[in-house]
């Protein structure tokens, strides 16, 4: 139940020009479950490592509830940590293991086991007291330390991409689980993953990080269908970029003349909408509406992806395979784009 | 650095660069480098007066340095009236003889230990383990009488097939590990292609475990050229090894040959170890490995 | 080819050799220790030679000091290279040079250093004359014993020299195996320095420290050499003893020498067993 804010975090390692992380600033609403997005290797773990303690930022603060803790150790700050490797320790048992940071912090017995057997019923590994971590599969260890950072109750729940080791449907659970345990106990939460899909699911808000720099701050839907630049929608698998100049609430491009929804923010640039949006087959002269040429036509599965061209662009849209089965490559279709799907980038 | 007045967070300040306070520990990590200061002298310390006293030519209590240098010692040491050229060759022709064996040996032991499960593995890793545990003396008195009935003892050639004993663990254990990181599927990919068995050694298998062989027998070479108590027992007194001559200089009292002799006899290891540091890879040279020598 | 047969093609040579040079002088050591030499007439199976030795006091102040040079020995340098890992595992200015005079350590080897403490330590010693230039002594035999003395600190000494860089480096290895993410995780869920490294790390490192101290107490029990060129004359160190019984003109007391190796052997023996069991214990390739 902590509000953390981070002011203008930043990093630069020894003996490198390009600094790990620059001027991060994000504010972590108490309770809620952030996802901190990018792909591997842009800084997403510094982060953590500096909430923990772990390492020191090269300049910025941290503050937990509007008091900063940067001169406060790790031990002392509250910032439980969870890794990709379970890291239980091997010669203790589950319950020791689980039980650890409350006989760090010298609670009483009593106290340690009663505490540490709910956490074990609530992970679903009641009775494994007196197992070894090696006598576990995968995702009971996981569970494990999961129940290890959590029964600590700490002011808030580091993740770094604790789920990645373990297989597609175990990651599912695990994901529940988190989720389920997170807003039951209302610890503020940090996850670190490279999975969208893990992103969008899991989380109150996703923090987008590339490059060291923290481009966007959204619910999963605003990033969706409001990303800041093209880059950030490419990276959420935003196909559609047509140049163009916005005047007024109109998009004008070489296909026509747009009417913009409302999330028209002001900005020149390109449009972009988003494939699953795209409507074909209307054969309205409502707004929004042009003739196409369908390029390619392919079967994807759940949905079929049509390459259309208009206007000298090309865009994709993804319909139902079903409505797909009569269009026809060469083919003129009529295209309509719904103006609260439109977006305009810079 | 001064305390910060409360409620103000770092970035308020204006502090140049490097935000974070010294680390509270500072003293104790003084006294760290302090300690490996002493750490790094100690470690050198013992082969200075060797240095020293093979260049002295009179070095008397109480006098910190030698009062006079000279050559002589190393003249001495060099020369076939100490019997130490002699000695060098020898136990040089010892140790390649028992390195080019525990090759020949070694390779295929390893290759078994490293590519294969089987049952009594444990058993065999434990065995090929003993011998560079249980001392040599333990090992060399039961031997000495067969020897001697074989007519080994006190030869070169019985001296060479002893120091087997403490050098094939080395080798085994080192290609043991080479194998293991090893895919033989290279191998059957060369023989499908056309290729006969000992060309397919030749150009695959060969070039893939060479590093792996010549670090076993960097490890071979030092153990059985610092060996003592097996050449001792075994060679009878007549088959005088480097290490046998400069103990015996050594209670005699000369110290300034003493010196010399230490000096020739630390110099192979370094080499070795200088020419498997530059051309090797670290990862197998593990302290472990390197064991007693 | 099966696979069996080629495992055993492959894995002959050095059994045989191990097996007939190892185990064929373990076995006779044994067969001699119970007074069956049949190749210079002793024929009598009897347990004569070890009630000799039991009832020896050399024997016994012989294995109490030899016992006490591999205990020490092993426990000073366990303890420095304990230190010395932890202090190594950061990275800094100097660390490469200290890895690199580790290695060049291991090399040297024992009978060189020894001679060098010897000249170090001995009454006439390095050491010596430094005590004489700061007032300390006037005449060397004031400088304490500490070659051919009771309490073997030459000895020790040269072993301690030794083992250092030895069990430092394994120890460094097992350090880089484990890594710090375990002591990561135990800050973050609240320990503090002390309670990580006496909680998580020592646990985790205590398995490899052991097993190689193990190796440590083998070698220095049953070293000839040094404590031969070190050692007091009289307790000796028991190989010295095994190799003076076996060179005695008395062929009656080989025996009684190969009994004593047969001591060597056992303890070692245990030793192995430790490290076995030891050796790999959480340290995950």
């Amino acid at each position: 139940m902590t509000q953390v804010m981070l002011k203008e975090l930043a990093k630069i390692y020894n003996g490198s020009i390009a600094p790990a992380v620059s001027s991060l600033s994000l504010t972590l609403e108490s309770g809620s479950l952030t996802a901190l997005l990018g792909p591997s290797g842009c800084g997403k773990s510094t982060i953590l490592k500096m909430i923990a303690g772990l390492l020191p930022p090269s300049s910025g603060d941290i503050l937990f509830d509007g008091t900063s803790i940067l001169r406060k150790r790790p031990e002392q700050r509250g910032a439980a940590m969870v890794f990709q490797d379970h890291l239980l320790f091997p010669y203790m048992n589950i319950a020791d293991n689980i039980g650890f940071g409350l006989k760090m912090q010298r609670l009483p017995k009593s106290e340690i086991q009663s505490r540490v057997g709910k956490m074990m019923e609530l992970v679903q590994l009641g009775g494994f007291n007196a197992r070894k971590p090696s006598a576990l599969s995968g995702g009971q260890q996981q569970r494990a330390a999961l129940a290890r950072a959590l029964v600590t109750r700490p002011k808030i729940l580091l993740l770094d991409e604790p789920f990645s080791n373990l297989d597609a449907n175990l990651r599912i659970e695990m994901r529940e689980l988190l989720r389920t345990l997170q807003q039951e106990m209302a610890i503020t939460t940090l996850f670190v993953t490279h999975d969208q899909e893990e992103a969008v699911v899991l989380s109150d808000r996703i923090a987008l990080l590339l490059g060291g720099e923290l481009r966007q701050y959204d619910t999963a839907s605003a990033l969706y269908a409001q990303p800041n630049d093209e880059e950030i929608a490419r990276f959420f698998g935003g196909r559609n970029f047509i140049s163009g100049t916005s005047r007024e609430g109109r998009f004008e491009c070489s296909i026509g003349t747009f009417t913009l929804g409302g999330n028209y923010r002001g900005r020149v640039g390109k449009l972009t909408f988003r494939p699953e949006n795209v409507r074909i087959g209307d054969d309205s002269q409502a707004e929004n509406s042009f003739d196409a040429l369908v390029l390619s036509k392919i079967f994807l599965g759940t949905q079929t992806r049509i390459r259309l061209a208009a206007g000298g662009e090309e865009f994709d849209a993804t319909i139902n395979p079903e409505d797909a089965l009569n269009l026809e490559e060469n083919m003129t279709v009529r295209v309509r784009l719904p103006k609260q799907s439109l977006w305009v980038l810079p | 650095m001064p305390a910060l007045p409360a409620g103000i967070s770092v970035t308020e300040i204006d502090i140049p660069h490097k935000v974070r306070p010294e680390k509270p520990r500072s003293r104790l990590f003084n006294l760290a480098k302090l300690s490996l200061a002493l750490l790094v002298a100690w470690l050198v310390l013992p082969l200075l007066p060797l240095a020293l006293w093979s260049f002295s030519r009179s070095w008397y209590f109480p006098d910190l340095l030698p009062s006079d240098y000279s050559w002589r010692a190393w003249e001495y040491a060099l020369s076939s009236t100490s019997g130490v050229p002699q000695a060098i060759l020898r136990t040089i022709l010892i140790a390649v003889a028992t390195t080019i064996l525990s090759v020949i040996v070694g390779v295929p032991a390893g290759r078994a230990l490293g590519l294969y499960q089987f049952r009594g593995k444990a058993l065999i890793e434990v065995l090929v383990l003993a011998p560079m545990v249980i001392p040599g003396i333990a090992v060399a008195l039961g031997l000495h009488v067969v020897f001697l009935k074989l007519g080994l003892a006190g030869s070169l050639i019985g001296v060479m097939i002893v120091h087997l004993i403490p050098t094939l663990p080395y080798m085994i254990l080192v290609m043991a590990g080479v194998f293991a990181n090893y895919n033989p599927a290279a191998e059957s990919q060369a023989r499908s292609l056309g290729a006969s068995a000992l060309k397919a050694f030749y150009y695959i298998t060969l070039p893939a475990i060479l590093p792996g062989i010549l670090i076993g027998s960097i490890f071979v070479f030092l153990v059985s050229w610092s060996q003592y108590i097996l050449t001792l027992l075994i060679g009878g007194g007549r088959v005088i090894t480097l290490p046998l001559l400069l103990f015996n200089f050594a209670t005699s009292g000369r110290n300034d040959i003493t010196g010399a002799i230490g000096m020739i006899y630390i110099l192979p290891g370094i080499v070795l170890l200088l020419f498997a540091a530059r051309y090797l890879s670290g990862r197998n040279m593990s302290a472990g490995n390197l064991g007693q020598i | 080819m099966s696979e069996r047969w080629k495992i055993t093609l492959l894995l002959f040579p050095a059994l045989f050799i191990i097996g007939g040079l190892f185990l064929g002088g373990l076995v006779f050591g044994l067969a001699g220790s119970l007074g069956y030499m049949p190749l210079i007439g002793l024929t009598d199976w009897s347990l004569d030679a070890y009630h000799r030795i039991l009832s020896s006091d050399s024997f016994y102040l012989s294995f109490v000091v030899t016992f006490y040079i591999a205990f020490t020995s092993t426990l000073i340098s366990g303890c420095l290279a304990l230190g010395a890992a932890l202090m190594l595992r950061q990275t800094f200015a100097g660390r490469s040079v200290i890895n690199f005079l580790f290695q060049i350590n291991l090399s040297v080897p024992h009978l060189v250093g020894a001679v060098g403490i010897l000249y170090l330590f001995s009454q006439s010693g390095v050491f010596a004359r430094l005590a004489f230039e700061f007032n300390m002594i006037s005449k060397p035999a004031d400088f304490p014993a500490m070659i051919y003395d009771p309490l073997s600190i030459g000895i020790i000494l040269q072993y301690v020299w030794k083992e250092v860089p030895f069990i430092g480096l394994i120890l460094l290895a097992n350090l880089q195996t484990i890594g710090t993410n375990y002591e990561a995780v135990a800050r973050t869920l609240g320990a503090s320095h002390w309670q990580t490294f006496r909680y998580v790390l020592l646990p985790l490192l205590l398995p490899g420290l052991l097993s190689a101290s193990m190796i440590v107490f083998a070698f220095t029990f049953g070293a000839y050499e040094i404590p031969a060129l070190l050692g007091q004359n009289y307790p000796t160190a028991l190989p010295v003893l095994a190799y003076q019984a076996f060179t005695n003109v008395n062929l009656g007391s080989r025996p009684e020498a190969m009994a004593m190796a047969m001591i060597i052997a056992l303890m070692s023996g245990l030793m192995i067993i430790g490290y076995a069991r030891l050796a790999r214990r959480y340290i995950r390739d």
